[in-house]
Parts: C-alpha cells; sequence; structure tokens
C-alpha cells in the first residue's frame, strides 16, 4: 500500500528529507499542468513547479493535516507562485504562449488549430476564472477543495467555473468562432 | 513584500512571541505597521520620565508622565498577548509568509527589547530619577520610616544647592548605608553655629514657629518630642526636636564656615539624625539629587504628592 | 473523440507532463536548502510541543517570565519591593 502524504510530511519533518522524493514524484505532473494552465507556458510552468515544491519542504512545518489535504496546500503555494508571477508581467502577449498542441503531431489539423485557439482563449481569462476552471477540469478537483485553494466560497467557483466554460465552448460554435478570430 | 509562502498561524506561539516581547507576537502574524508601534511601547516610559524631570514637579505631572506611562507600557503588553492570540486563532492555516518571519528576526527583536527596556530602566534610575525608602526616623517628620521617595538626578550643570533642599548624598563615612538623605541648612561661605537645640547661620538664629498638634495628626505615633515650623531663608518645613528617647545622638555645640564647593546637612529630626554633625560638611560632587516625590507614603495617602509641600 | 473537440483539448491538457529532470532539480535543490538553512529547527519544534498541553503551557509561562522580567526590574527599581 501506498504511503500516505501525512506519513511522508511526519518522517521528512524528522529528518529523512530523501522522503521528499516520493512527495515530489507524486505530485509534481498535476502542480505542473495547474501552473501551465495559469502561467501558459512550459518553462514558467515548470519554474513555478520547482518554486512550490522548495516553499512546501522549507514551510512543511506549518502544513496542518487536520486542516486541508496535501495536495490542497501545495496547489494553495502553486497558485499563490503563479498569481504573483502573472502580476508582475501582465498584459500577456498571446505570442509568448506555448501550444501543448505542438506536442500532438498525430492530431488532425483542423482538430491542432481548434486545440490552440482553446489555449488562447484559456490564458486570455481572467486569472481567477483559469485557476478554478483548470483545477476543476483538468485537475478534476472537488468544488470544495478549489474553494479552498482559492480562498472563496463555493458558489463563487461554481460560477467562475460556467463562466470559463462559457468562453471557452463558445469557440466550438462555427458563428462565435468567425467574430472572435 | 508578501511572499507566496503559505504557512499556518499558531496562536500559542503567537501569544508566547508576544509574551516575550510586545508586537514580536503581531509580526508573526503578519501585521507589521500593529507590531512596531507595540513593540516600541516601552519607549514611553523613560522618555516621559525624562521629561517629567525638566518641569516644575507637581502631583499631576507625576501621574501624567511616569504613572501614567508605566501604565500604558502595561496594558499594551497585556493588550498585545491576547490581540496576538486572537489574530492567529482568526488567520490560522492562511498566512501568507513575509520576508520579516523568520525565528532569527523574532530572537532578534525580542533580544534588543529586552536589553533596551532593561537598559533604559537603569538609565533612569542612574541618570534621571532614583527611588529610594526610608529606612529610619531621622528625617521625620518630613519623611516617615517606610516613606518612599524619588530623588531628581538629572540636574542642570552650574546647579547648587540652596538652604532647606532636600537631597540624596553618598555616605562619607564607611559605615551604614550607602546613601541618606538629608536637609541642606547651610551653604558655602555661610557662618554656622548651633548651640543645643538653636541653629544660628551668619550670626542669625532660624526662627521656629509653632504648629498646633491637631495639623499634626498625620505623623500619628511617629515622632515623638516638640515638632516646628522652621524657616530657613524663605524656605519652610518642619523640624522635630526633643526626641530624647532611646537612640537619640544629640551632640553638643558647633561652630564652622562652610568651604566652597561643600554644605552642610541636618536631618530634620535634629536628635535622632546622623548628619554633617557627626561627618562634617558633604562636598557638592556627593550630591546624589533632589528629593522631589514622595510618591508612596507609608502612613496615609494624603502625604502623597511633591516632598515637603504638605505644610500645616 | 473528434466529435467532441473541447474533451479532446481537456484530456490533451491533462496528460502533459513536465520534463523528466525536474525531480531531480527540485531535490538537488533540497538538499543545497538543507545545507544552508540552519533556521528551520524551531518550526519542527512547534509540532512536537504542540501535542502537549503541558509542554504549551510551559512555554507560555517561560514567556510571561522573561517578557515580565522588565516590569519585576521596574518594581524592583520602584522600591515596590525589596531583596
Amino acid at each position: 500500500m501506498e504511503i500516505e502524504d501525512r506519513e511522508l510530511v511526519s518522517r521528512v519533518l524528522a529528518g529523512a528529507s530523501s522522503d521528499f522524493r516520493v512527495i515530489v514524484e507524486r505530485h509534481q505532473q498535476s502542480v505542473f499542468r495547474f501552473a501551465l494552465g495559469l502561467v501558459g507556458n512550459r518553462e514558467e510552468a515548470e519554474d513555478v513547479t520547482q518554486e512550490a515544491f522548495l516553499a512546501a519542504f522549507t514551510n512543511l512545518a506549518g502544513y496542518d493535516s487536520s486542516r486541508a489535504q496535501f495536495s490542497t496546500w501545495l496547489f494553495t503555494i502553486a497558485r499563490n507562485r503563479c498569481f504573483n508571477l502573472l502580476k508582475r508581467r501582465r498584459p500577456i502577449a498571446s505570442h509568448e504562449l506555448d501550444s501543448i498542441a505542438d506536442d500532438s503531431p498525430t492530431d488532425p489539423i483542423v482538430s491542432q488549430e481548434l486545440s490552440q485557439q482553446l489555449d488562447r482563449a484559456l490564458a486570455a481569462l481572467p486569472v481567477e476564472q483559469r485557476s478554478a476552471f483548470v483545477l476543476a477540469e483538468i485537475e478534476q478537483l472537488p468544488y470544495a477543495e478549489i474553494a479552498q485553494i482559492d480562498r472563496t466560497s463555493i458558489g463563487t467557483v461554481k460560477s467562475r467555473i460556467h463562466r470559463a466554460k462559457q468562453r471557452l465552448q463558445s469557440l466550438l460554435k462555427p458563428s462565435m468562432r468567425e467574430s472572435k478570430w | 513584500m508578501v511572499s507566496d509562502t503559505i504557512s499556518r498561524r499558531v496562536p500559542w506561539v503567537a501569544l508566547a512571541l508576544s509574551l516575550l516581547s510586545a508586537g514580536v507576537g503581531h509580526l508573526y502574524c503578519g501585521r507589521i505597521a500593529k507590531g512596531l508601534p507595540l513593540y516600541f511601547a516601552w519607549l514611553l516610559v523613560p522618555i516621559c520620565i525624562t521629561i517629567a524631570a525638566m518641569l516644575p514637579p507637581s502631583p499631576a505631572l507625576f501621574m501624567l508622565l511616569v504613572l501614567l506611562p508605566i501604565a500604558i507600557v502595561f496594558f499594551v503588553y497585556l493588550y498585545a498577548a491576547i490581540d496576538a492570540w486572537r489574530l492567529a486563532s482568526r488567520i490560522g492555516p492562511d498566512h501568507s509568509l513575509r520576508d520579516y518571519n523568520r525565528a532569527a528576526i523574532y530572537t532578534l527583536l525580542i533580544v534588543v527589547q529586552m536589553i533596551y527596556a532593561f537598559g533604559l530602566i537603569a538609565g533612569v534610575r542612574a541618570w534621571v530619577y532614583e527611588a529610594f525608602r526610608i529606612p529610619s526616623s531621622s528625617m521625620s517628620p518630613t519623611f516617615l520610616p517606610g516613606d518612599r521617595i524619588l530623588a531628581r538626578k538629572l540636574m542642570p550643570h552650574d546647579h547648587i544647592p540652596k538652604r532647606g533642599d532636600l537631597i540624596v548624598y553618598n555616605n562619607p563615612s564607611p559605615n551604614g548605608a550607602t546613601k541618606f538623605v538629608g536637609r541642606v541648612v547651610a551653604i558655602a561661605g555661610d557662618h554656622l553655629e548651633i548651640h543645643g537645640e538653636r541653629v544660628l547661620i551668619n550670626g542669625k538664629e532660624l526662627e521656629r514657629d509653632p504648629v498646633p498638634d491637631e495639623a499634626l495628626t498625620f505623623l500619628g505615633d511617629k515622632t515623638q518630642g516638640r515638632v516646628a515650623m522652621e524657616v530657613n531663608s524663605g524656605r519652610r518645613y518642619l523640624v522635630a526636636y526633643g526626641d530624647t528617647s532611646d537612640g537619640a545622638r544629640s551632640l553638643g555645640d558647633f561652630d564652622a564656615t562652610i568651604p566652597s564647593h561643600q554644605v552642610f546637612i541636618l536631618g530634620d529630626n535634629r536628635e535622632r539624625a546622623k548628619d554633617s554633625r557627626h561627618f562634617g560638611t558633604i562636598q557638592l560632587a556627593d550630591i546624589v539629587g533632589d528629593v522631589e516625590y514622595l510618591y508612596w507614603p507609608s502612613h496615609t495617602w494624603s502625604r502623597f504628592g511633591v516632598a515637603n509641600d504638605q505644610l500645616p | 473523440m473528434v466529435d467532441n473537440p473541447f474533451d479532446e483539448w481537456l484530456a490533451k491538457r491533462r496528460n502533459v507532463s513536465p520534463s523528466e529532470t525536474l525531480v531531480d532539480q527540485i531535490m538537488s535543490r533540497v538538499e543545497n536548502l538543507e545545507h544552508q538553512r540552519p533556521d528551520t529547527w524551531p518550526l519542527r519544534l512547534i509540532p512536537r510541543i504542540e501535542q502537549s498541553p503541558a509542554a504549551r503551557w510551559a512555554v507560555c509561562g517561560g514567556a510571561l517570565v522573561i517578557g515580565g522580567s522588565p516590569f519585576l526590574f521596574l518594581a524592583y527599581v520602584a522600591q515596590l519591593f525589596t531583596f
């Protein structure tokens, strides 16, 4: 059976810092995916992921397992890092965005084009909506956890996700596509 | 700067930090704007007391610039502790760490405050005001045993004691207490004669007015002998003489001219005091300060206030 | 999948991974931190003290004694009590 995060945290706190590797391996993909969704390019997303894990390591004693899951705490750290980064570089230029669609040469051309458009549309969303959307649709977290990470109410989370989805899916309707892009 | 790291605020840690040093618990909770004024509240005490030492003494001034600042600092200390606890409970796990949220900074602040709080209190005692407890009846009826007095040490450079001044001075003889309180009766250049109970300065006997017994009820049974109001160069003060109960040390006659930079001291209880009649005149350099306040009278609070101010 | 390009896009975004060296990069920085961060020990001490109410009271009581000592000194200097 897998060792729980909580157990790993107390081991690391007790001095076994090599156990932190297990934590990193377990969560790096989701933290990276979330960061990529927020900042839009791989390089910065990897930087943020690194910083988030380092911050988590140095403040591990501040993690309270009775209040939140470890992943929630980690997402909160990553979210704050991303928000700080975005604050500094606003407004973003769309050409700086990497398209994850580039990695998938097997996709049909049409789909790839659409995928890039969705990437751009996601990057153009307000940050709060983007954060809620990525956590809900890509990380597939429950609303309660998203509310904890974004420090807001479940109602606000739902409405942010709803508005983000509406905006993105509107791209898929041909009439809207013409007018927007 | 707000960092991006989230950390939990632990209420009892905030409480302990605030108890160690007011304001540090607020820094721990990220409230530096509130923490720093709380942290520097201690400065209020020496600043106000030093201002008080530079103004003419009055009971209102003492309350306003000595007692009030001490009370404020004490309540600030209690308030800071409670508030830090409540802040940390409210913040809970959602604290964004600031760059001053470091154990090393808390430690430094606590150590610095300890040093400055102790240092300032010691500094006030060394240079501004020093408190003394009267152990004997040698100054009665002006001061009674158990009275707490405050001597002002902050003096202008050219300060010269006047006849009638109440002073604290270093005991010139090797035995007994290190400091005595007494009254300047004659200053440099005066010709002083003492014949029994009579005191003459420059050939003129000090006038003594009788004091009605009902004006002396505050003394209770603290003084035996007779009490009179002595007038010395316009200064009026109570003296007792003829107290020949056990331990009296009446001396015979005395005739001298006071050398320069020296003063002649008598205790107000003339038969019981150990003073310049025993160990000679006092160098100006040995004067510690002027007695300004009787801040904690032993017998009744009605005597609280400026020393020698409440004459019948 | 092609029928629903939105879901296809979501699935693609769920599949992204960071570069393979990321874990090693993080761990090497963690090890560096280990060497240069001596002030984490008070943070490690906190959870241990937290488990025992007696230890918490002792810490706060000790803090009160140390932090209240300037007031005691002031009372001593003011002759409110004598040794």
